[in-house]
């Protein structure tokens, strides 16, 4: 049956642009303008989708987003809200959480036999034995539940934006009384934004037969005066500092303001009584909407039971629609015993109050209008029960935001109608929560096994913890429980109120899909020459360029040259830099010379190590320092924290990115270098542990002889933005000699030859020096230094456990982190391990109980599950002497 | 302070070779349909397709070969026109430079500054130019007034003024990112990348 | 089942405090709760009485992500949950009440080397302590979980998995009701809506409990108070190493069921499991900074959504019902702090972080039996207060890398 009324001023479709969906697979025809919920029901549909639990028909209520009775699955998109979602063409449209369909759901068979076995919480006494068919009747228990189905196909689609703005005064709500503050803002000198979910603003007077006029007068002056009205725009929360997320189409806005003024009016009650949940039975803004904005009839007889003003205004309302309104009942004047609507297949046909059957196929009824205050709770306001008017007001509202209208508890004098009013008589079922399925018997029930706070008779029922969120039960499942536990509600209190107010999609909330990412300057050189990348933290850095065997090979018998650019690097400068450094390092620095290098660990305060790296002294105050290539950041910040409290004369600058670096490593390291460097590289003029600064290729640098990879070796250190350059000038140049580019891999196995730690994998949060096998870093014999008590404090109780190097005696590679057991128990752990061709073995740096800490020792590490023998050396695997290094 | 120098991309000195400095962004210029040419030792995007249709929104003008100084100390400001000053802190600044006198000015600086660190090549710098610029850095930075220091595209930055727009610097390793945010960004505005020469005269200094 | 056709109160509300109790509980939570039962259940002792200044359940029992898991990296920790666990899996039938423990698995990702050594050490301590842990890879989280994307086109491609088979999702205020109804039933008091207000001490040990509805002579308290620990000490002037910082957490609206095991990614801090009520519930990692308000922030919601939606674009479209918080007591050494203090009779339970509630079972039958016996279990020795004094922590850092 068509409902679509002929054209009416103001509606909102324009008859010209029809627009067609399916539902279902049957094609629904609606104009531009519709939602498809009004569409829908403006082609004669009323059932829209079936209960969560008892999969009973349910028919629109609010019209307005608020509840879960509209919800449909639209191109593949769950849990979508019809009544407010704009049409679209070729839509797919489908019921969703039936077994058949929207209008044949074969579940709703639980609804006639299981109510007696489904009480609240009927899931904590059951299937509880046996035990093993647990998982069974789980598997049955989440495939009832959820609403609907995601697609496992989708993909991120569309594009979201985020925003940020400021203004002195956000105004959320664009009813009359959020226009007029807007206006008396603006008119102030304050710079002002209104937000509004509608397409125009105007909230309730909208709402009204003669609304419409005062709603644009009010809308063009505020613009006239300068307000910035977004809408349709929903704000999705108040956060700490006055942060309101606003959704805006595409965009999510983070709003600052000064003040915040919420006018967003009242949230309309349902009334609770048996049949309410029927088809056709709905709040007086769901009636007001469909016929004002999409034209529509509601139905043909209506009856409107209303606690305020609210019902003679839809009675105006239906009334020009043509509904013959059949009785009116105001709550304030007539306080009705009874109430009960009766239904045929799920959709209204009559009411009876106190017993009068009247006939009708609609029932506008509302109960008391709830002041939205959910916006000011968010910023703290506490809401107290005012037990004259029947609803939650907000009181003790912090600075900063403030209310009116209605949100404020402007509501006039309404009736407070009765918790419910079924009587003692009716066995039909009286909904208190629509979206989770829950009656006046349900609560009732809880409270009788003593979930006697509203905490956890919410919890306990799972009333307000659908998708309407309490915005349609809290308060009646409030006052009903201190009916039933005769108790005040203003003892009762409420439920927190918290973000967001009303739900917002991940999407929105993600925006952008770009992820931060670190890149050395010679990122495409790498990929270029075949490198395969990862991650080192936020780094990209190549994993190795083909096989990190070859690399290793090229390394030892020729040269290669490795981008070492994400190391952190940081200038420490001024009168007191030795000073300093001597002492948040464990280290000696002051007796370095200019133009040396030493290999500094840096402890924390309670002297566990936390990050190692380079210390070269350029000139007496000034030192270069190079850190982890993911904690040039934190040791920064060490340095300048500490600084702060001991007031140095002091510089720190991290020039990690104005730098980039490479390493040129193997015995023909020199000879290479030769042909590029403006200076004499010789081994005496430029010793291992030397700082030198010369030019490289013409690119001005520092070179740093040092080595981590066992071989002779220049870290040349120079401007990042010239990387390209001077890497290609090292391999034109290094072809000659047979240099090969290599990665993170190999360098791992050169490293482990030379039993160089990697903080952070050989060691952890509880590793110190001594027992990491480095005591010559540790100086003792000089002034106090960070974490000095600690380094005592272990060498006093003596070392507990070692990290030493060890061979495997079988072929199996152990994983990294696997255990070394003794009797039994763990008692150490392998923190790195790789097999090297050069030492023919496998090798690898490990903790081990200090009394292990023996060179040729044996111990066991677990393999697969099995126990292989392991033996300890104390010495590098490979140039043990360092001769290769230094020569 | 010589010790410094290898800092400099313009420190070079070997005739023997050219260096070359490069922007990380050059890979997605060059995707764009940039025009390259070598200057200052830099090789620059100086023009893209379209650009002079991105200026009526908002165009995005990779600059790196400016100078960026690091400044500690309270020292004089350099007598020089075509450079920008930000003061961080009272012992900290930060000088912006056109590529031709970022030598002098740093001799110049070094004079009275405590300390004068290079940080060219650390910072990469992008302007945003156009009538539009100010509704895109909204879209991209919560920070207001400026000069500013913050979160800029969820790494750390600063936000300048200059005569035409905004100029942005970031830490260089992130330019890649960067760039592909900013492009992104960009779209909704219908605006895009313009090359050295398509920023107008007096847009910086 | 027949219970289902039977309303009968789950506890008593007694309308006074007695003068005095053998022990007094301070927090109902799941802690204070399961202790009262075992002291019940297992030593017999029922002049017991908890008291809890709001409703039971009200602090982190009530808003945590309900992951239950025993993959720990540490010896000590590991022994401690995997026991937790084991009474979980018996824990509904002992109490007779369905705790609806789902034992659905828990994958911690790992995309990243350094975070794949991290999985393989955890897989192998676990495996030397019975726990059944192990390190897979892309194939096996794949089958593990079809809708997530193994491949290389995402940002952070997942390079394997710690895959913790006996690890699931458990109904949070169930294990508080069923704990409160046994411990109740055994004779245990239950007080609701009962500060405490004072703690008195007298030549090194505890007197009595004042309340805000009356006074408690008793010589033995514990503090189960998890988040409030510290103000709880404060009274006795007993130094905790702890500082408190919030946890967040949010609901989507519920859809069919679509995701079958707990996830966890160690890149993305953010973890994310469905309830049985088919809502997504998603974490991440603590607040970086000390406080104690109960408001969530704008940030997380956002970098959340951004990293879940990096493992699963299909929840795209999903929408956030409802964020909160919850308090979190932090160690130095992220593993719990139990046992006696240097105040006689003045027992603590804190430390807790972001993993108590997966330790009820166990932390109740140890305190139980320290309160009992007077002598520490083996199994929490190494959490004593004393181990910070002494430089012996007990540190699981890595384990709760990722808060959950």
């Amino acid at each position: 049956m068509v409902s679509r009324l002929r054209a009416r001023e103001d509606e909102r479709i324009d008859r010209g642009r029809p627009v067609t969906f399916t539902f279902d697979g049957t094609a629904v025809r609606g104009f531009e303008g519709d939602t498809f919920g009004s569409a829908m029901y403006a082609e004669g549909r009323r059932v829209f989708s079936r209960s969560f639990k008892y999969h009973r028909p349910r028919g629109l209520v609010c019209c307005a987003g608020q509840c879960a009775n509209c919800m449909a699955t639209v191109d593949g998109r769950p849990n979508v809200r019809l009544c407010v979602e704009p049409i679209r063409e070729g839509a797919d449209v489908n019921g969703q959480n039936v077994l058949g369909s929207v209008d044949r759901d074969f579940l709703s068979a639980v609804d006639r036999f299981a109510g007696p076995f489904t009480p609240p919480g009927f899931y904590y006494k059951t299937f509880i034995r046996p035990r093993r068919l647990w998982p069974l009747y789980e598997k049955l228990l989440r495939n009832a539940a959820g609403l609907g189905k995601l697609n496992p196909e989708a993909t991120r689609e569309g594009r979201f934006e985020k925003e940020h703005r400021s203004v002195d005064v956000l105004v959320v709500g664009g009813g009359s009384e959020g226009l007029q503050a807007a206006i008396e803002a603006a008119q102030a000198g304050s710079s002002v934004a209104l937000v509004d979910d509608g397409p125009e603003p105007g909230g309730a007077l909208l709402l009204t037969e003669s609304g419409d006029e005062p709603a644009r007068a009010l809308a063009n002056k505020a613009r006239e005066v300068g307000v910035e009205l977004l809408c349709p725009a929903r704000a999705v929360g108040v956060y700490e500092g006055n942060l309101v997320p606003i959704e805006y189409d595409n965009v999510l806005i983070r709003m600052r303001a000064t003040e915040i003024v919420v006018a967003a009016g009242v949230v309309e009650q349902p009334l609770v009584f048996p049949g309410n949940d029927l088809v056709g039975v709905m709040l007086p803004g769901a009636a007001s909407r469909l016929v004002r904005f999409w034209s529509i009839k509601p139905g043909e007889r209506a009856v409107v039971i209303t606690a305020d003003d609210s019902g003679a205004r839809a009675v105006e309302t239906l009334k020009a629609a043509g509904v013959r309104v059949a009785a009116t009942v105001d709550l304030r004047a007539t306080m009705p015993e009874t109430i009960v609507a009766s239904g045929k297949k799920g959709r209204v046909t009559g009411v009876s109050i106190d017993g009068d059957s009247v006939r009708c196929d609609l029932v506008v009824a509302s109960g008391s209008p709830q002041p939205a205050h959910a916006l000011l709770s968010h910023a703290g306001a506490r809401v107290d029960y005012d037990a004259g008017r029947g609803v939650f007001v907000p009181v003790e509202v912090p600075d900063g935001i403030r209310a009116v209208g209605g949100a404020a508890g402007d509501v006039g004098q309404p009736g407070l109608p009765r918790p419910s009013f079924g009587g003692s008589g009716s066995k039909a079922k009286e909904f208190v929560c629509i979206c989770e399925d829950q009656t006046t018997k349900d609560l009732r029930y809880a409270h009788a096994e003593g979930y006697d706070s509203i905490e956890l008779s919410k919890r306990y029922t799972t009333v307000t913890m659908g998708p309407c969120q309490g915005r349609l039960c809290h308060l009646n499942s409030v006052r009903l429980y201190a009916e039933t536990s005769g108790t005040d509600e203003s003892l009762i209190g409420t439920t927190t109120a918290r973000p967001p107010w009303s739900p917002v999609s991940l999407e929105v909330l993600a925006g952008r899909p770009h992820e931060p990412a670190r890149r050395t300057s010679m990122h495409d050189r790498h990929k270029k020459l075949g490198a395969t990348m990862m991650w080192t933290g936020e780094w990209r850095r190549p994993y190795a360029y083909g096989d990190p065997a070859a690399e290793v090979r090229g390394v030892h018998e020729a040269v290669g040259i490795i981008d070492v650019s994400t190391l952190g690097k940081i200038l420490v400068s001024g009168r007191d830099a030795a000073t300093f450094l001597e002492r948040i390092y464990p280290n000696r620095f002051g007796d370095m010379a200019s133009g040396r290098i030493r290999y500094g660990v840096l402890t924390s305060d309670a002297g566990r190590i936390t990050d190692d790296g380079t210390i070269a002294r350029l000139a007496d105050d000034t030192f270069y320092v190079t850190t982890t290539s993911t904690g040039a950041g934190a040791v920064v910040e060490w340095f300048e924290w500490w600084n702060a409290i001991w007031g140095y004369e002091l510089d720190v600058v991290n020039v990690t990115g104005s730098l980039a670096a490479i390493n040129v490593a193997g015995p023909d390291a020199r000879a290479l270098m030769e042909r590029l460097v403006d200076i004499p590289v010789d081994a005496d003029s430029f010793r291992y542990l030397d700082a030198r600064q010369g030019h490289v290729a013409g690119v001005p640098s520092l070179l740093l002889r040092i080595g981590f990879v066992g071989e002779l070796g220049y870290e040349i250190h120079f401007p990042s933005v010239q990387g390209e350059f001077l890497l290609d000038a090292l391999v034109t140049e290094g072809a000659d000699f047979g240099a090969v580019p290599f990665g993170l891999e190999s360098q791992r196995v050169l490293r482990l030859e030379k039993a160089h730690i990697l903080v952070g994998q050989d060691t952890d949060s509880e590793s110190n020096l001594l027992e990491a096998s480095m005591p010559w870093i540790l100086k003792l014999d000089k002034g106090d230094f960070v974490g000095r008590w600690s380094a005592e404090q272990v060498k006093a109780r003596g070392l507990e456990t070692r990290l030493v190097g060890f061979r495997l005696k079988t072929d199996d590679l152990p994983v990294e982190g696997g255990q070394i057991v003794g009797d039994g128990q763990p008692v150490g752990r392998i923190t790195s391990v790789r097999r090297s061709e050069a030492a023919d073995a496998i090798i690898g740096l490990a903790w081990v109980p200090a009394d292990k800490a023996v060179e040729g020792a044996s111990f066991e590490a677990r393999v697969d599950g099995e126990l292989i023998p392991a033996e300890v050396t104390l010495e590098p695997f490979y140039d043990p002497d360092g001769e290769r290094l230094r020569s | 302070m010589s010790t410094l120098a290898f800092l400099s991309t313009d420190a070079t000195a070997d005739s023997r070779w050219t260096p070359i400095a490069r922007s990380p962004m050059q890979r997605q210029q060059r995707e764009r349909g940039a025009r390259f040419e070598t200057r200052h030792g830099w090789e620059l995007a100086v023009a893209f397709p379209n650009e002079s249709e991105m200026l009526e929104s908002v165009g995005i003008a990779e600059l790196p070969q400016f100078g960026k100084l690091d400044v500690r100390g309270a020292g004089a400001r350099p007598s020089a026109t075509r450079c920008t000053w930000y003061q961080m802190t009272p012992q900290r600044a930060l000088c912006i430079t056109d590529a031709t006198i970022t030598r002098s000015v740093r001799a110049e600086l070094q004079e009275s500054a405590r300390q004068v660190v290079d940080v060219s090549s650390g910072l990469g710098s992008v302007a945003l130019i156009g009538p539009r610029a100010g509704e895109f850095l909204r879209r991209i930075t919560e920070l207001e007034s400026f000069p500013a220091s913050g979160v800029v595209c969820e790494v750390h930055g600063h936000v300048l003024t200059i005569n035409g727009g905004f100029l942005l610097l970031f830490p260089q390793e992130y330019g890649h990112y960067l760039y592909e945010v900013l492009l992104d960004a960009a779209v909704p505005f219908d605006g895009g990348p313009i090359g050295v020469d398509g920023v107008p005269r007096g847009t910086i200094w | 089942m027949k219970d289902i056709f039977r309303k009968r109160r789950m506890w008593r509300a007694p309308t006074r405090l007695k003068d005095s109790y053998d022990a007094v509980v301070i927090g109902g939570g799941s802690h204070g709760l399961a202790t009262a039962y075992y002291l019940a259940e297992h030593h017999g002792m029922t002049d017991v009485c908890v008291l809890e200044k709001s409703y039971i359940g009200s602090g982190a029992s009530g808003r945590n992500t309900t992951i239950i898991r025993s993959n720990y990296r540490t010896p000590e920790g590991a022994r401690f949950y995997k026991r937790s666990v084991e009474l979980y899996e018996q824990l509904s039938q002992e109490l007779d009440f369905n705790l609806m423990f789902s034992q659905i698995g828990h994958l911690t990702l790992a995309h990243s080397d350094r975070a794949m050594i991290t999985m393989a050490e955890r897989a192998e301590v676990n495996q030397l302590f019975g726990i059944e842990s192990r390190l897979i890879y892309p194939d096996d989280v794949k089958d593990l979980c079809p809708e997530i994307d193994v491949s290389s086109d995402v940002t952070w491609p997942i390079l394997g998995a710690l895959y913790h088979e006996p690890g699931g999702i458990i109904r949070h205020d169930a294990v508080v009701w069923a704990y409160a109804r046994a411990a109740d039933r055994l004779g245990a008091e239950i007080h609701q809506n009962t500060e405490v207000t004072g703690i008195g001490v007298s030549n090194g040990r505890v007197t009595g409990v004042q309340t805000n509805r009356g006074s408690i002579e008793c010589d033995t308290v514990v503090n189960c108070t998890a988040g409030w620990s510290t103000t709880l000490a404060d009274m006795v002037s007993v130094d905790l190493p702890i500082w408190t910082s919030i946890l967040q957490a949010f609901v989507t609206e519920p859809v069919k069921p679509f995701l079958d095991v707990v996830i966890v990614s160690s890149q993305m801090h953010v973890y994310l499991s469905q309830t049985d009520r088919g809502e997504f519930l998603i974490g991440a990692e603590v607040e970086p900074y000390s406080t104690y308000s109960n408001r969530g922030t704008l940030p997380f919601l956002e970098s959340s959504a951004r990293h879940v939606l990096e493992l699963f674009p299909q929840l795209s479209g999903c929408k956030v019902l409802r964020q909160w918080t919850g308090i979190c007591d932090m160690s130095p050494d992220y593993s719990p702090i139990m046992g006696m203090t240097e105040v006689e009779g003045f027992l603590v339970d804190c430390g807790w972080g972001t993993y108590g509630f997966k330790a009820a079972p166990i932390v109740g039958v140890t305190l139980a039996e320290l309160v009992a016996t007077r002598k520490t279990p083996d199994l929490i020795e190494p959490f004593k207060l004393e181990r910070f004094y002494a430089d012996r922590p007990v540190s699981e850092l890595a384990a709760a890398a990722v808060s959950h």
